[in-house]
C-alpha cells in the first residue's frame, strides 16, 4: 500500500507496513492555514502585535457582552480580565462554584522566566526549552509572549493573594522542574494549581460583585451559536433544571480545559471533558494536534478494578526521588531487600546529564519499556519505583517532610503505603492534552469571535508540554493575552447589537442539542454511560499510548466506530432529561469522546513520524529514540471534521518556522 | 420529542444578600457571652475565697462577709457598693443567658432539621452547656433564698441574717443539701471547662501559646472553683465545720 | 465484602427524601468510598434503576467537589479526610453504611447526596479578594514575606471549600472556612490593605446563611485540608479589630 502524501526520510524499523491501512480514504488534505504571526522577530512579535491592536473606548465597553465558558485559570483570568475592564461578561462553567475548575489540582509548580538567579535563566532560554521541549511542534513566536508575560503572571498572582513558597530571606522561592536545568518554577507547596486557582477565582467574584460579570453555575455548555459565520453564542444546560437555553454575546472565550479524560483512568478530575470544545469543532473550528497526549510518568498505578482514575504525583519528586526497577525481571523481593547493585536506575543511566529529570514523554516511554519488558514491580507488575532514601539520608526527614508533605500524605492515603518507609510505586498516565483547538496567534479560532485560553487550545506546548508551562500558559492566555486580543476583535462590531434569540442559528442550535438529548434519553439499551468510556479508555490506552503503531491506531480506528455503533444502539441513560441526571451528563460527554477518538487515533496514524509525546515505534533509532521528521512534518496538523456521515477528514496544516531556536534534535543524553 | 428548551434569562448565581446581618450580630453576641462569662468567672473566683474562709472559724468569716457589705465605705456609704456590684452581677447574668439562648435558637435554624449525629463521647460537655447553665440557675436561685434571703423550704429554719456562717452550716448539715451543691459545683465544672476555652477563642486568640494556657487555664479554674467549693459542704457533713 | 448502603434518596430540592437501603457484594478495602457508590450506580442502572447523584470531581482531595454524610459524620470515618479520600477497608464486612448528603439549612440538597453550597461562595463574593486589576500589581519581591509567614497563610489558605464544616458544626457555622479565608489574607501584606473591611463584609454575609460558633471542635475533626480550629477565633479577632481601628485596614 502506498503513501502518497508523506514521504518518510526515516528508516523505518518496523518495515512490514502490509497492514497499514489506507490513509486517503480516511482523510483528504486541504487548504494550508495562515497562523497570523506578526512579521517582526518572534522576540517582538507580541509589542509589535500589542501595538497594532484596535482599541475599545473605556465607555463604549459595556455596550459589548463577551461570553467566558470555564472558570479554570484561562476562564476565570479572562472573565475578570475583560471584567475589569468594563466589559460584560456572561461567564459560564458546570461546576457549582468557580473555584472547582481542575486547574486545582495542579501540583508542581508555574514557570516564570523572572531569571532572578545566576543560574543564567533569561526568556530567550524560557523560549528555547519550550520549543525544544515540544519538539518543535508549537510556535515560536508564542513561546516568546509565553515568557515574557510569564513576569507579571507572578507578580500579579501573588497581589491577588497566592501565597507562593519564600526564602528564609522573604524572596520567592523557586526549584527546578523536569525537562530544564535551571530554577524557574514558582510553587506553594505542593497546591500551587490550588493556590491559583482560588486567587483567580475569588478575583472572578469581586467581579461579579462588581456586577461586571454575571456568573452561571452548574450550565454546561452543548453547543455553539455559529451565525453569520462568526461565533455568537452558546446553548447551555442547565444541570439542575435540565432546562435548555441560548445565550448570545459579541465574541465568545472557550477556556474549557484539556480533553485527557479521553483515556478513561486519567489525572484528571471525573469531570473534565471535551464537550463544550467538540461541540465548537462540529460548528467549524478546526481541531489540532489531537494525538499529542502527555503521559505523565508519575502517575499512580492501577490496582483494582472499580478504581476510577490515576492519581497524578507530582513529577516535583522527582527532583529528589530515584527511579529505578529491579535489574533482574519478575524480583520478588521487597525493595528494601534488593541491594543496590541489583537496581537498574534506568534514567541515570539512559541520560546521565538529565538523570531523573528528563522531559516527561522520555520518562514515561523509559518507564513502559521497563515495564514491558517485564522488569515492573508491584502487584501486577506495572509500576516502577521512585524511591527516597538517599534524598532522606542526604537532606533529612525534615526537609524531605517540607518539601513533599502533602504529597506523601496523598500517596499514603491512596495506597496505605509510607513513602518514607518503602518506595513510591508510579506509572505513566494520561494527563495533557497538548492537541487542542487551533487558533492563530490572537487566540482566535478558525470561527471568527471565538476565542480560546488554556488547555483547550494547542499553543505554546508543541508536541510535549515542559512541567509547570501549563499553569502558565492558562494564566498567560487568561489574563495578559484575551484581555488584548479579545477587545481587539469586539473594536469592528462596535454599534452591533448582540445576536437576536430568535435568529434561526440560536433556533436551530437548541434545535440540536434537545434532539442529541432526546437520543440519548430514548436509546433505551443495556448498558450504562460509564462502562463505554471504560472500553473506550483502554482502547485508546492500547492502540494510541505511550507508543504507538500504523496498524494499532488503525485497528483503534476499526473498533472505535465499533463501540460507537454500539454505543448509540446500547446506551442506558437512567433518568429523565428535565432534572439533575448525571448519567445523561456523562452519555453525552461520552458520545463525544466516541468521535473524537477517532479523530485522535487518525491524528496519529496521519502524522508519520515520532516527535514529543508522539511516539511511533515506526520512527525510532536503533536505541530506541524518537525520530523527528521535520522535512516532511514540520507543521501543524488543524483537522476538520466530515459533515455528512461517511465523508473524511480533512487535515490543514499550519507550516512553522524557528528562527531564534533554529530546528535540532531533542538529546538529553 | 420532549421540549426542554426554555426562554427565561440563565440564572445567575445568587448575589450577596443586601439586608443587614441578624441584629445584634452573632459575633456581638459571642463577645458579649464571653465578656459576662469572664465577670461570672470572676465573680465565682471572688466568691470562693471567701467561701474557704469558713474554714477560718466563724468569727472571720462572718467578719469577712460584713466587710463585703460595707466594702468601698465611705467612699461608697453603706451596702451601696454590695448594690452596684448586685446590679452589674445580675446584668451580666441576664445578658449571658440571653445571648446564650438566643445564639442556640439562631444555631438550630442555622443547622435545619437533620440534627448533628454521631458526635464522640468528648463533646457531652459542649452540647450540655445550656443544661448546666440552666441547673446553675436553678442553684443560684435556691442558693439565693438559702443563704442569702433566708425564704424556708430552701433556707433552714434557723436562718439569722447576719449569721452567714451559722446559715451555711446548718443549711449544709442537711445531706440532700449537700449533695445538691456538691453535684452542682460538678456542673459548674464541666460548664466553665468548656466555657472559658469558649471564651479565648471568642476573644479572638490565634497564638499557639495563648490557645495553649487558655484550654490549661480552662481546666485549672474549673477544677479549682469546683473542688474548692465542693470542700465545704463535704467538711460541714464530716463534722470538720460546725 | 459486603456492605449494606442506607442511601439518602431525594429527587430533588422540593421533594421529600428518604432511605433506601442498597447491597454491594463485591466491595474491596481497598475502594474508595465514592468508589464503592460507583459500584453501586453500575449495579443500579445494570437493573434498570436510578443511580445516587453524588457530586465529585478531582478525587484526589482538593476540588472540594465531593461530601457525604457517612454514618453521622461528614465525609466519613477517617479524621481529616475528604470522601474521595475514605476507604472502604474503615468499614467491616456486613456493615450497614449510611450515607447522607452533607446537613445544614444553609446547604439545600439538590438531588440526592447533593447539595447547594453557594452560601459559602456569597461569603467570598462578599469580601474574599483582592482589589488588584491585572497589570497593576508590584513585584512580588518587592515585598519581602517571611518564609514562616507564607508557610503559615498557607495552612490557611488550604482550604478546599467542601463545607464539611459547617456539616459537622451542630450550629451549621461557617467559622472555620471564613476564618481560613480571613487569616490567610491578613497574614500577606497583599492582603492587607483591605483587612477591615473584608472582615467586616465576609461575617456580616456569614451570619446570613450560617450559625453561631459554640467552640464544638467538630469542624476541625473533619476539615480534609486541616485547617487549625485557630481559624475560629480569628473570626472574632479580625471582627473586633475592625472595631477598634475603624479603617479600612
Ligand atoms: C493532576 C494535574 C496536575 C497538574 N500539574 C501541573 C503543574 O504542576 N504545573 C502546570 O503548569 N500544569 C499542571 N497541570 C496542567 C494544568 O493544570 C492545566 O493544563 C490547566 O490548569 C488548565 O487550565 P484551564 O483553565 O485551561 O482549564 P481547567 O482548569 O480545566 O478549567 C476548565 C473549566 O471549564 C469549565 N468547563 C469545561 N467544559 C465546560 C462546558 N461544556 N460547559 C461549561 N463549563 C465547562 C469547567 O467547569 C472549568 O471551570 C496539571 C494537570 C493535572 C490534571
Ligand atoms: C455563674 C454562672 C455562669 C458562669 C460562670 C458561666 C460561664 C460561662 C462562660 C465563661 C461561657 C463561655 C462564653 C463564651 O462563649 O465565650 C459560658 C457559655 C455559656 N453559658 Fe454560661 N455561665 C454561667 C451561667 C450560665 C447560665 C445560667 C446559663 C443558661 C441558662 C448559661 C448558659 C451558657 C451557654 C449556653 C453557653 C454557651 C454559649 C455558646 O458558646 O454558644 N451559663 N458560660
Ligand atoms: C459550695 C459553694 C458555695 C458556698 C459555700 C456559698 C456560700 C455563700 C454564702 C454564705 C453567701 C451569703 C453571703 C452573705 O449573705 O453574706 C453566698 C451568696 C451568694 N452566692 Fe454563694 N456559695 C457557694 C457557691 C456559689 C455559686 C456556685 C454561685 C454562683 C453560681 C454562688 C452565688 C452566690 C450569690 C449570687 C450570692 C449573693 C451575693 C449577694 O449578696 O449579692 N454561690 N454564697
Ligand atoms: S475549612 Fe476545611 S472543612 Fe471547611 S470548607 Fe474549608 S476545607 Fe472544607
Ligand atoms: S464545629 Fe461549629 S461550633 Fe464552632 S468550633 Fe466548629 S464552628
Ligand atoms: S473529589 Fe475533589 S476533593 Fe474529593
Amino acid at each position: 500500500m502506498t503513501d502518497t502524501t508523506v514521504t518518510p526520510t526515516s528508516a523505518r524499523t518496523a518495515p512490514d507496513t502490509a497492514g497499514a491501512p489506507d490513509l486517503d480514504a480516511l482523510r483528504t488534505i486541504g487548504t494550508p492555514l495562515d497562523g497570523n504571526v506578526p512579521e517582526a522577530p518572534p522576540a517582538q512579535a507580541w509589542a509589535d502585535r500589542r501595538l497594532h491592536y484596535n482599541l475599545v473606548n473605556p465607555n463604549n465597553r459595556r455596550k459589548f457582552t463577551v461570553i467566558v465558558v470555564g472558570t479554570g485559570l484561562a476562564g476565570s483570568g479572562a472573565a475578570a480580565a475583560l471584567g475589569e475592564l468594563g466589559f460584560n461578561v456572561e461567564c459560564f462553567t458546570y461546576h457549582d462554584a468557580p473555584r472547582r475548575a481542575h486547574s486545582v489540582a495542579a501540583q508542581g509548580g508555574i514557570n516564570s522566566a523572572r531569571a532572578r538567579k545566576v543560574d543564567n535563566d533569561s526568556v530567550d532560554r524560557f523560549v528555547k526549552d519550550t520549543v525544544k521541549g515540544g519538539d518543535f511542534r508549537g510556535r515560536e513566536a508564542d513561546a516568546y509572549r509565553l515568557g515574557e508575560e510569564s513576569v507579571r503572571v507572578i507578580d500579579h498572582m501573588n497581589a491577588i493573594g497566592a501565597p507562593f513558597a519564600r526564602e528564609y530571606g522573604g524572596q520567592l522561592a523557586t526549584r527546578s522542574f523536569g525537562g530544564v536545568q535551571v530554577s524557574r518554577t514558582y510553587y506553594t507547596r505542593g497546591q500551587t494549581g490550588q493556590q491559583l486557582q482560588v486567587a483567580g477565582a475569588n478575583a472572578l467574584l469581586r467581579q461579579v460583585a462588581r456586577g461586571t460579570v454575571n456568573l452561571h453555575t452548574r450550565q454546561e455548555m452543548l453547543d455553539l451559536i455559529v451565525a453569520d459565520g462568526r461565533a455568537q453564542g452558546i446553548v447551555v444546560r442547565d444541570l439542575v433544571t435540565g432546562e435548555i437555553r441560548a445565550v448570545t454575546a459579541h465574541a465568545v472565550v472557550l477556556a474549557t480545559g484539556g480533553y485527557g479524560n479521553i483515556y478513561h483512568k486519567s489525572t484528571l478530575a471525573k469531570n473534565s471533558n471535551a464537550t463544550a470544545a467538540w461541540r465548537a469543532h462540529r460548528r467549524g473550528a478546526l481541531y489540532a494536534n489531537l494525538c499529542f497526549i502527555q503521559f505523565h510518568p508519575t502517575a499512580l498505578p492501577l490496582s483494582s478494578e472499580w478504581q476510577s482514575k490515576t492519581i497524578l504525583m507530582s513529577e516535583s519528586l522527582r527532583n529528589d526521588g530515584r527511579i529505578w526497577v529491579p535489574k533482574q525481571a519478575g524480583d520478588d523481593r521487597r525493595p528494601a531487600d534488593i541491594p543496590e547493585d541489583e537496581r537498574d536506575y534506568y534514567l541515570e543511566r539512559r541520560y546521565p546529564a538529565f538523570g531523573n529529570l528528563t522531559p516527561r514523554d522520555v520518562a514515561s516511554r523509559a518507564a513502559r519499556e521497563r515495564i514491558d519488558a517485564g522488569f515492573g514491580v508491584g502487584p501486577l507488575r506495572n509500576s516502577v519505583y521512585l524511591d527516597f532514601s538517599d534524598a532522606i539520608a542526604r537532606l533529612g526527614r525534615e526537609t524531605v517532610y517540607t518539601r513533599y508533605s502533602n504529597l506523601f500524605h496523598m500517596y499514603q492515603q491512596a495506597t496505605g503505603d509510607d513513602p518514607f518507609q518503602t518506595p513510591m510505586r508510579i506509572a505513566p498516565g494520561a494527563h495533557f492534552a497538548m492537541g487542542g483547538l487551533w487558533s492563530d496567534y490572537d487566540m482566535m479560532t478558525s470561527v471568527p469571535g471565538l476565542f480560546v485560553g488554556g488547555e483547550v487550545g494547542w499553543g505554546y506546548h508543541g508536541a510535549n508540554r515542559l512541567g509547570a508551562n501549563s499553569l502558565l500558559s492558562a494564566c498567560v492566555d487568561g489574563w495578559f493575552t484575551l484581555p488584548y486580543a479579545v477587545p481587539n476583535y469586539l473594536a469592528g462590531l462596535l454599534g452591533s447589537p448582540v445576536l437576536d434569540p430568535e435568529h434561526e442559528a440560536v433556533t436551530q442550535a437548541l434545535q440540536d442539542v434537545n434532539g442529541r438529548i432526546d437520543r440519548l434519553l430514548s436509546t433505551n439499551g443495556t448498558q450504562g454511560p460509564d462502562r463505554f468510556h471504560k472500553r473506550l479508555g483502554e482502547l485508546l490506552y492500547t492502540y494510541a499510548g505511550v507508543t504507538r503503531t500504523p496498524e494499532g491506531l488503525a485497528r483503534g480506528i476499526a473498533e472505535i466506530r465499533a463501540l460507537r455503533e454500539e454505543f448509540w444502539a446500547d446506551v442506558r441513560v437512567m433518568g429523565t432529561g428535565d432534572q439533575l441526571n448525571q448519567e445523561l451528563e456523562r452519555a453525552g460527554r461520552i458520545a463525544d469522546y466516541l468521535e473524537m477518538a477517532e479523530l485522535l487515533c487518525l491524528d496519529g496514524l496521519d502524522r508519520d513520524e515520532s516527535c514529543g509525546a508522539h511516539f511511533r515505534a515506526d520512527h525510532q533509532t536503533p536505541d530506541g529514540e524518537a525520530m523527528r521528521d521535520d522535512e516532511d512534518w514540520c507543521f501543524v496538523s488543524a483537522w476538520e471534521s466530515p459533515t455528512t456521515p461517511g465523508g473524511t477528514f480533512v487535515r490543514h496544516d499550519e507550516p512553522l518556522r524557528f528562527e531564534a531556536v533554529p530546528l535540532q534534535t531533542r538529546n538529553y543524553k | 420529542m420532549s421540549n426542554l428548551i426554555s426562554r427565561s434569562p440563565v440564572p445567575a448565581a445568587a448575589p450577596p444578600a443586601t439586608t443587614p446581618p441578624p441584629s445584634p450580630p452573632s459575633w456581638v453576641l459571642k463577645v458579649v457571652m464571653a465578656v459576662t462569662g469572664v465577670m461570672l468567672v470572676g465573680f465565682l473566683l471572688f466568691h470562693l475565697a471567701g467561701n474557704l474562709k469558713v474554714f477560718l472559724g466563724a468569727e472571720e468569716f462572718n467578719h469577712y462577709a460584713e466587710w463585703l457589705r460595707h466594702l468601698f465605705n465611705p467612699l461608697m456609704p453603706g451596702e451601696s457598693f454590695l448594690w452596684v456590684f448586685r446590679v452589674v452581677m445580675l446584668t451580666a447574668f441576664v445578658a449571658h443567658i440571653y445571648s446564650a439562648t438566643s445564639l442556640h435558637l439562631r444555631a438550630r435554624r442555622a443547622r435545619g432539621p437533620h440534627r448533628r449525629r454521631a458526635m464522640p463521647a468528648k463533646r457531652w460537655s459542649v452540647r450540655s452547656m445550656l443544661m448546666t447553665g440552666a441547673i446553675i440557675l436553678c442553684f443560684v436561685i435556691f442558693h439565693l433564698l438559702d443563704l442569702t434571703i433566708g425564704r424556708s423550704a430552701a433556707a433552714t429554719s434557723e436562718f439569722t441574717a447576719g449569721d452567714a456562717y451559722g446559715n451555711l452550716v446548718a443549711s449544709f448539715q442537711r445531706p440532700a443539701v449537700a449533695l445538691f451543691y456538691a453535684l452542682t459545683m460538678l456542673l459548674i465544672a464541666v460548664h466553665l471547662s468548656h466555657g472559658v476555652w469558649s471564651v479565648v477563642n471568642d476573644f479572638g486568640a490565634t497564638g499557639n501559646r495563648t490557645r495553649q494556657v487558655g484550654l490549661v487555664l480552662a481546666g485549672i479554674i474549673a477544677i479549682v472553683i469546683a473542688v474548692g467549693n465542693m470542700l465545704i459542704p463535704i467538711a460541714v457533713q464530716a463534722g470538720w465545720v460546725a | 465484602m459486603k456492605l449494606n448502603l442506607q442511601v439518602w434518596r431525594q429527587a430533588s430540592r422540593t421533594a421529600t427524601g428518604r432511605f433506601e437501603t442498597y447491597q454491594v457484594t463485591d466491595a474491596t478495602p481497598e475502594m474508595t468510598l465514592l468508589e464503592l457508590v460507583d459500584r453501586l450506580n453500575d449495579q443500579l442502572v445494570a437493573e434498570g434503576r436510578e443511580p445516587v447523584a453524588f457530586e465529585s470531581d478531582c478525587r484526589e482531595g482538593i476540588c472540594g467537589c465531593c461530601g457525604m454524610t457517612v454514618d453521622g459524620k461528614p465525609h466519613g470515618p477517617e479524621d481529616n479526610t475528604p470522601s474521595c479520600e475514605q476507604h472502604v477497608r474503615s468499614f467491616t464486612d456486613g456493615e450497614t453504611v449510611v450515607l447522607e448528603p452533607f446537613r445544614s439549612d444553609a446547604f439545600p440538597v439538590i438531588r440526592d447526596l447533593i447539595v447547594d453550597r453557594s452560601a459559602l461562595d456569597r461569603v467570598i463574593q462578599s469580601g474574599g479578594h483582592v482589589a488588584v486589576d491585572a497589570g497593576t500589581a508590584p513585584d512580588a519581591d518587592s515585598a519581602p514575606i517571611t518564609f514562616e509567614t507564607a508557610e503559615l497563610s498557607l495552612d490557611f489558605a488550604a482550604c478546599i471549600g467542601c463545607g464539611a464544616c459547617v456539616a459537622a458544626c451542630p450550629n451549621g457555622a461557617a467559622y472555620l472556612f471564613t476564618g481560613a479565608k480571613l487569616t490567610h489574607l491578613s497574614l500577606l501584606p497583599q492582603g492587607k490593605q483591605e483587612r477591615g473591611t473584608r472582615a467586616v463584609a465576609m461575617i456580616d454575609q456569614m451570619e446570613h446563611d450560617f450559625g453561631p460558633c459554640s467552640t464544638y471542635g467538630e469542624c476541625a475533626v473533619v476539615c480534609p485540608a486541616g485547617i487549625p480550629l485557630t481559624a475560629i477565633a480569628a473570626i472574632n479577632k479580625e471582627r473586633l479589630r475592625s472595631v477598634f481601628r475603624r479603617k479600612a485596614t
